[in-house]
């Protein structure tokens, strides 16, 4: 019953009177949850047959058809396979800024330089141009180049160029979280972490996938119980790091080490920067339910 | 439709059957009838062009091999002739180009001479000439050039009086490469340069205009009255990376007749077709005035424009689809375009309305298609078609409609 209906003229009346009916459905609420919840202790599979019946409409669940989803090619493993071309050896990378980069973009690098293993900083400097810097990190062996790209003083975006011959990819990046910000983190160790991806599903999804796939090593170091998650959802990839930590047999507990931040994919390229392979355009964000990775 | 389709990853062949209205990316539409590889290579075997002779095709691939293949079962190599490119001869170019990754070289053309005989060139300037023998299935490999690298490409010109039985002529480029016109003897003894082309002169700055053509057309050769007959007379159209649109005539000097900007911010252009109703087998133009005639180009991001020969922009085709670069175009007959690239979807067009009649995901980004039938709906689907829409032929059934649309008529919602 709305407020209106009640034809109450005195205001703190009619509010007192809703205040009560509210109170009075939510302690219904609670007492069929109660009950519900007594019910599906005795009995399991009712839990599993609502669960299963009543699942939410959610965005993810009526995302548009993809059909690369779900779909296995060969030459799709064949095509991702490139990005591993370092003879198993493990991955070596670059970390640069672009150009002219101010504190925050070097305070960020301090950050990644803690995340990524086998990482060298190299100061960006004028005159280089992007060949020169290609062709010198090829000759070291370095697989992978990190470009840290500021603008106005905030960091705006990462590009990931995998050597020699590419693909290049670029993201935006938000919602940074500092490490001194996170109530409770741990210390981070310099222990190879563990990796998950999540939710990368399409043709375009699994690229993605395997770039951070291809600049961790493949043998992660169990004892340091550190995990980097990137999860993916609605083409948002929200990076976290944590440590496991077995409280008893069956109970594990996990320990933010931070940072936290986004990641949203604005352009894959073939090779160094050349053709472009897929690019965000603003349109695509009108169709709601529609989702690229 | 029938399509056989060349994919980079994998280094597939797939063959498509589809007919019109195919658009897999929508769960409801029409579903191509058939996609399936035929033959897999692996990616650094990939077949960078198709010629089709009919029951065989000619394949270009881009570990050096030109194959003769033969598929109506199953896919059947008869012949192979191998080592047709040679990397080492671009390794000078890397530190002056503008490209990040170093430079690999590849088919850039491969384009029929008379009496089964081939001409093939690579981004190194190796040129050869091939010898089909159709009773063996066997190819030569008769002779073998070098002209100055890198070249992005090279266009035979097939519509001119000689074509018939006089030399053969056809034309290259590349990066930092001007446009050159060269002429191969008939019985394929010499090859000579017979034209180069000029800069255009240096712009406001007095700073030198860099040069690097990507695609040209030709012309027919100019029939006017005042053509002096004693010096060479070919016309042709070219694009360049630097975002120009030129035309060039070998009798009116080396430099271009029109040297246009098509965009402010130099967008690169990588390939080029005549949106005509009549081109040649090459695809060059049947006409020698630069008037009445749309071009199709291509960037390195995602549209293929079509432009008319003054400049303007007339349409995009597949705009706001196409999400990745494209890398093949082509006008085929009936009427159809092709396009493929890095969105990996295999696309068809109608050449007069830039309508998509097709689109199938090929797994890979696309290297080259080529059409086996261009019939454009199969017997099965026109049935299902026909069966949906049943006809009213019978009066009682109409006015019974007629009765029942009467009653009741909704009101329309306030």
């Amino acid at each position: 019953m709305a407020a209106e209906e009640l034809k109450i003229k005195n205001k703190m009346l009619r509010q007192q009177i809703i205040a009560d009916l509210k109170d009075q459905k939510n302690k219904e609420r609670h007492k069929m949850r109660a009950q519900r919840a007594k019910e599906e202790r005795e009995d399991p599979t009712a839990k599993e047959k609502r669960l299963a019946e009543n699942v939410p409409k959610t965005i993810e669940g009526m995302r548009v058809y993809d059909e690369t989803i779900g779909q296995k090619d060969e030459a799709d493993e064949e095509d991702l396979m490139q990005l591993f071309n370092n003879n198993g050896e493990p991955p070596k990378i670059l970390l640069t800024t672009s150009i002219n980069a101010k504190r925050n973009a070097y305070e960020f690098a301090n950050v990644l330089i803690e995340i990524f293993p086998n990482v060298t900083f190299v100061k960006r400097k004028f005159g280089l141009t992007m060949k020169d810097i290609v062709e010198a990190s090829s000759k070291r062996n370095f697989t992978d180049i990190i470009i840290i790209n500021e603008d106005k003083k905030k960091v705006t975006g990462l590009t990931f160029m995998h050597l020699p011959e590419g693909p290049s990819f670029y993201f935006k990046v938000s919602s940074y979280v500092d490490v001194k910000k996170i109530v409770g983190h741990g210390r981070p160790t310099s222990h190879i972490p563990e990796l998950i991806l999540n939710n990368f599903s399409t043709r375009l999804g699994k690229t993605v996938g395997t770039l951070f796939q291809s600049i961790f090593p493949k043998n992660p170091d169990f004892e340091g119980r550190q995990v980097i998650t990137l999860h993916n959802q609605r083409d948002y990839i929200f990076f976290r790091r944590h440590r496991y930590v077995f409280e008893n047999e069956k109970k594990v507990g996990l320990q933010e080490l931070g940072p936290q931040f986004t990641l949203k994919l604005r352009r894959l390229q073939r090779g160094i920067k050349e053709e472009t392979e897929w690019e965000y355009r603003p349109e695509m964000d009108k169709e709601k339910k529609k989702f690229y990775l | 439709m029938r399509l056989l389709i060349s994919c980079v990853d994998g280094g597939s062949l797939k063959e498509a059957v589809c007919g019109v209205g195919t658009d897999s990316s929508v769960q409801n539409a029409l579903q191509p009838l058939k996609l399936e590889s035929i033959n897999s290579e692996g990616t650094g075997n990939c077949v960078e062009i198709i010629h089709n002779l009919g029951d065989k095709f000619l394949l270009a691939r881009r570990n050096g091999n030109v194959e003769l293949v033969h598929f109506e079962e199953e896919y059947e190599l008869k012949d192979k002739i191998s080592d047709l490119l040679d990397d080492s001869r671009l390794e000078p170019f890397y530190a002056k180009s503008k490209s990040r990754v170093k430079l690999r070289d590849a088919f850039i053309m491969l384009q029929p001479l008379r009496n089964g005989h081939f001409l093939v060139v690579t981004k190194s300037g190796l040129v050869h000439i091939l010898k089909l023998n159709q009773d063996d299935d066997k190819i030569v490999k008769l002779k073998t050039w070098e002209v100055k690298a890198p070249l992005d490409f090279a266009q035979l010109c097939d519509n001119w009086e000689d074509q018939k039985s006089g030399n053969y002529v056809f034309g290259y480029g590349g990066e930092e490469n001007q446009i050159k016109l060269v002429e191969i003897d008939a019985d394929f003894t010499n090859l000579k340069q017979i034209w180069e082309a000029k800069n255009v002169k240096n712009d406001k700055l007095d700073m030198r205009v860099p040069v690097w053509p990507t695609a040209m057309k030709f012309l027919q050769p100019l029939k006017s009255d005042n053509v002096d007959k004693a010096s060479l007379n070919l016309q042709f159209v070219v694009i360049t990376h630097w975002s120009h649109l030129a035309h060039y005539s070998t009798q009116r000097g080396r430099r271009p007749m029109v040297y246009k900007q098509l965009f402010d911010n130099r967008e690169p252009l990588e390939k080029l077709e005549i949106n005509d109703e009549s081109t040649t087998s090459l695809g060059n133009i049947p006409t020698d005035k630069f008037q009445n005639f749309a071009l199709m180009t291509t960037d390195t991001k995602k549209n293929v424009y079509k432009y008319d020969v003054s400049g303007r922009l007339l349409a995009k085709l597949g705009n706001g689809d196409i999400s990745g670069a494209v890398s093949f175009v082509k006008k085929v007959e009936p009427g159809y375009i092709l396009q493929g690239g890095l969105d990996r979807y295999a696309r068809v067009f109608d050449a007069s309305t830039g309508e998509r009649l097709v689109k199938i995901y090929a797994g890979g980004s696309i290297n080259c298609m080529v059409v086996l039938d261009s019939d454009r709906l199969d017997p099965v689907q026109r049935e299902r078609k026909e069966a949906k829409r049943k006809p009213v032929d019978d009066a009682e059934d109409a006015e019974k409609l007629w009765k029942q649309l009467g009653k009741n008529p909704k009101k329309a919602k306030k």
